[in-house]
């Protein structure tokens, strides 16, 4: 065993061009389908942790979206007391969310405004980590003419800061800021302004129109279970299915589809540059074999059997994949990391994140290893054909 | 020049399974780029087709609840739009016509089997605009009339394909739970959310939800030249009316443009990532051709020996790995096309007939540059260490 790796070694330094040149194949592939698959775990970890951030015992009830944005019926109160009677639900927080025109000292924006209940939203989201203030109170129940903002409307949505105090115009209509979230790192929640939920229904000019509701599933009760109860209530009072029910587990499954999708994508695309490296390390093989002929006729005269041959070619070619992957996942892993840098500068915070799973980097350099000894198959084969006597008179 | 590519085409020759291994990597290196690329561009020429049909004159205005290109965050409400808006739009300097659409989706029952699709409906002046554009061609029965009731028309797709059953004309289903007669089937658009569409007069639909609103305004301008000052002015009234920017305005051009920033940067992304193989594919016409040079040593010091310059050397080497370029970009470029055809087979199976492919002139004269680029400049080192041999010791060489 160690004398084979000797061998291998010191076969592959006595051609260093050669050899750099085929590694570099190699490393090259390696990197690059690592870069590549990283940016897609990176993904679905950030969503894990946005599924964490909510909690893993919240279910989301929308109407169902049509391709194109355009919802069906919709969702009343009445939905929401009935979810909220369901056995195993703690508290439900209805909400309607519109897309308001927002004014402030002389400058024009449109922001998403949640409609909340504020006893049912402080119930139902207590203890989710963004939902912490950072200034001022939340809004009470009946509080009209009053909102409470997410960090980011206050501290750089408008060229000056909103505080506590100051009034907003929204719709055409004054509101004052009572309080000012503190920073959650995802837009969706720092570029929010939360009223009550009648102030943004009358916006529309609705009464009990839901948009969306979240149910807080009680401790102990399985989330999924009560999700299919919630399914089965809501359809009956339906009389079809023209809402979605999104457990954190069904929410993870459905995003992380198109994350895997992404994946074996771009990973895919990368792999056949792998395949290329692959056949580099057949071409330098086979090479490498011809050189060697007479070594080889030398090798057979004092006893080397055709496999002992055949081994001695595949070891060289497994090094060659062994070494090139391990360095592909080290230049993959510093890819991945110049990725999420990049992205934080110019994209912002988790919009892109990348991350190299140890099973990938493991997978990587079994897998070039893999290819390394294929790759080997047909010249150690050619080698171990040779005919000694034809081989030594080379 | 023909001494020098039959020169080089005879030691290629000679070596068959070192040239075949070389050629193979450039040819899956170029391949792959053609035919990731022919995506990227396919999706463009497809969408300057549909757009090309709807003509520079339109104007789509949505409001927020309308389609859109993306969508993330929680689902949010927004004002649709009123007569009022509809009327004051129509006044404008440059707008020929406006239209208001009314979009919605609803539950279909056919045959006691549910499905969901999109309510797209339209008045009579409404439909006269979309038939221009030929976006809009009846496959069977008629159009409905404005002023009809209880009639419907179908998009292609949810006539043949969203029931178990084929619906025809004359057939009925329930639009969430009212009767509706099927007196027409378009032709396939190409469009998945209007190929799944039923069509009603807009009135009857928004009876069925008991509502007035518009949806979306569908504008067409005097003429192609003005349309973008008239979108911008109906953006300044529409702002001044709502309080604020709540919808979405485009015309055909400014769309077209975002789409096609959008395709770019899918086939940049996607060349890209492929040209990390033809990269590989140059590691190994380098190695091959080192290799080469070890091995005719002796024949570069016969050259040498009988007057040939290092200048000759050179370009003798150069030359060779060239033609592996161009060879195996020729062959990548078939490889590439046949590839690209597959997926486009494939593509229109699961993502609508409007998916395509397109190899254009432009990408299989690149693709060939670029394939003989990769191999010279594989070739420059081994070119260069041939040409500096020593003559003296490369005849001694064994």
């Amino acid at each position: 065993m160690i004398e084979y790796l000797h061998l291998s070694i010191k076969n592959l330094t006595n051609q260093k061009s050669r050899t750099f040149l085929t590694l570099l194949g190699v490393i090259i592939g390696i990197t690059a389908v690592v870069a590549m698959v990283s940016i897609g775990t990176g993904m679905r970890m950030a969503l894990d942790e946005q599924v964490k951030t909510l909690g893993s015992d919240k279910i989301i009830i929308q109407p169902k979206q049509l391709l194109g944005g355009t919802s069906t019926k919709g969702l009343t109160d009445a939905d929401s007391d009935a979810v909220e009677k369901i056995v195993g639900i703690n508290f439900v927080s209805p909400m309607y969310n519109v897309i308001a025109n927002v004014k402030f000292k002389g400058e024009d924006k449109t922001v998403t405004m949640w409609g909340l209940s504020p006893k049912k939203a402080e119930r139902t989201f207590a203890g989710v980590s963004g939902f912490k203030l950072f200034h001022g109170r939340w809004l009470r129940g009946g509080d009209r003419g009053k909102i409470a903002i997410g960090f980011g409307i206050h501290d750089d949505f408008f060229d000056r800061s909103v505080n506590v105090g100051n009034n907003i115009i929204i719709n055409d209509k004054r509101f004052e800021v009572i309080g000012i979230f503190s920073k959650t790192g995802d837009r969706d929640n720092d570029y929010t302004i939360y009223a009550d939920i009648d102030q943004t229904r009358e916006f529309l000019e609705k009464t009990d129109d839901v948009s969306v509701i979240v149910a807080r599933v009680k401790e102990g009760y399985n989330v999924d279970k009560v999700g299919s109860m919630i399914q089965v209530v809501l359809e009956k009072r339906h009389n079809e299915n023209d809402f979605t029910v999104l457990t954190p587990s069904q929410l993870a499954d459905q995003v992380g589809q198109t994350f895997k999708i992404v994946q074996i994508v771009f990973g895919g695309i990368a792999a056949i540059s792998l395949l290329v490296g692959g056949i580099g390390i057949a071409n330098t093989m086979i090479m490498n074999v011809l050189e060697r002929t007479q070594e080889v006729g030398i090798m057979k005269a004092i006893g080397a059997s055709n496999k002992q041959v055949i081994t001695a070619f595949l070891f060289e070619s497994g090094v060659i994949g062994i070494v090139g992957g391990s360095i592909g996942v080290i230049f993959g892993f510093i890819i991945s990391k110049g990725i999420n840098l990049a992205a934080s500068r110019y994209l912002g915070e988790g919009i892109l994140t990348a991350y190299v799973s140890p099973q990938m980097a493991i997978f990587a350099i079994t897998f070039s290893l893999g290819m390394g000894i294929i790759s080997g198959l047909y010249p150690a084969y050619r080698a171990s054909k040779l005919d000694p006597i034809v081989a030594l008179r080379e | 020049m023909l001494e020098y590519l039959k020169y080089s085409l005879k030691n290629m020759a000679q070596r068959k399974v070192r040239t075949f291994l070389t050629l193979l990597g450039i040819v899956i290196g170029v391949s792959v780029i053609v035919s990731m690329v022919s995506i990227g561009d396919g999706m463009q020429a497809s969408v300057e087709q549909q757009l090309n049909k709807m003509g520079g004159d339109k104007i789509q205005i949505f409001s927020g609840g309308g389609p859109s290109i993306v969508q993330t965050g929680p689902p949010t409400e927004a004002a649709s739009f009123n007569e009022k808006e509809l009327a004051a739009i129509k006044k404008i300097t440059g707008v020929k016509q406006a239209v208001p659409e009314f979009w919605k989706g609803a539950t279909l029952d056919y045959m006691n089997e549910k499905q969901e699709a999109m309510i797209i409906a339209d008045t009579t002046e409404g439909i006269e605009i979309w038939r221009e554009t030929g976006l809009f061609e009846l496959d069977k029965g008629r159009f409905y009339q404005s002023s009809e009731s209880g009639v419907a028309m179908l998009g292609h797709n949810a006539a043949y394909n969203l029931f178990e059953r084929e619906i025809n004309i004359g057939n009925d289903l329930k639009v969430n739970g009212k009767k509706f007669r099927v007196i027409g089937i378009l032709k396939e658009s190409g469009d998945i959310v209007a190929d799944k569409g039923i069509y009603l007069p807009i009135s009857v639909a928004r009876n069925l939800f008991n509502t007035n609103e518009i949806t979306a305004i569908f504008v067409v301008a005097e003429n192609e030249e003005i349309v973008l000052t008239t979108s911008t002015r109906i953006e300044d009234l529409l702002k001044k009316l709502r309080g604020g920017k709540d919808f979405e305005i485009f015309t055909t051009i400014e769309l077209a443009e975002q789409i096609g920033k959008i395709t770019m940067i899918i086939s940049f992304v996607l060349g890209g990532i492929a040209s990390v193989s033809i990269i590989v594919g140059g590691i190994i016409v380098m190695n091959t051709m080192l290799m080469s040079v070890i091995e005719r040593t002796k024949e570069i010091g016969i050259m040498k020996a009988s007057g040939a310059t290092n200048q000759i050397v050179l370009r003798i080497f150069l030359f060779e790995s060239a033609i592996v370029g161009f060879i195996g970009g020729i062959a990548g470029i078939a490889l590439g096309t046949t590839i690209s055809k597959l997926i486009e087979i494939v593509g229109k199976e699961y993502l609508g007939a409007n998916f395509m492919t397109l190899i254009s002139k432009e990408l299989v004269i690149g693709a060939l540059l670029f394939s003989i680029l990769v191999g010279s400049i594989s070739g420059v080192y081994p070119a260069f260490r041939a040409s500096k041999l020593n003559p003296v010791d490369a005849l001694r060489y064994k």
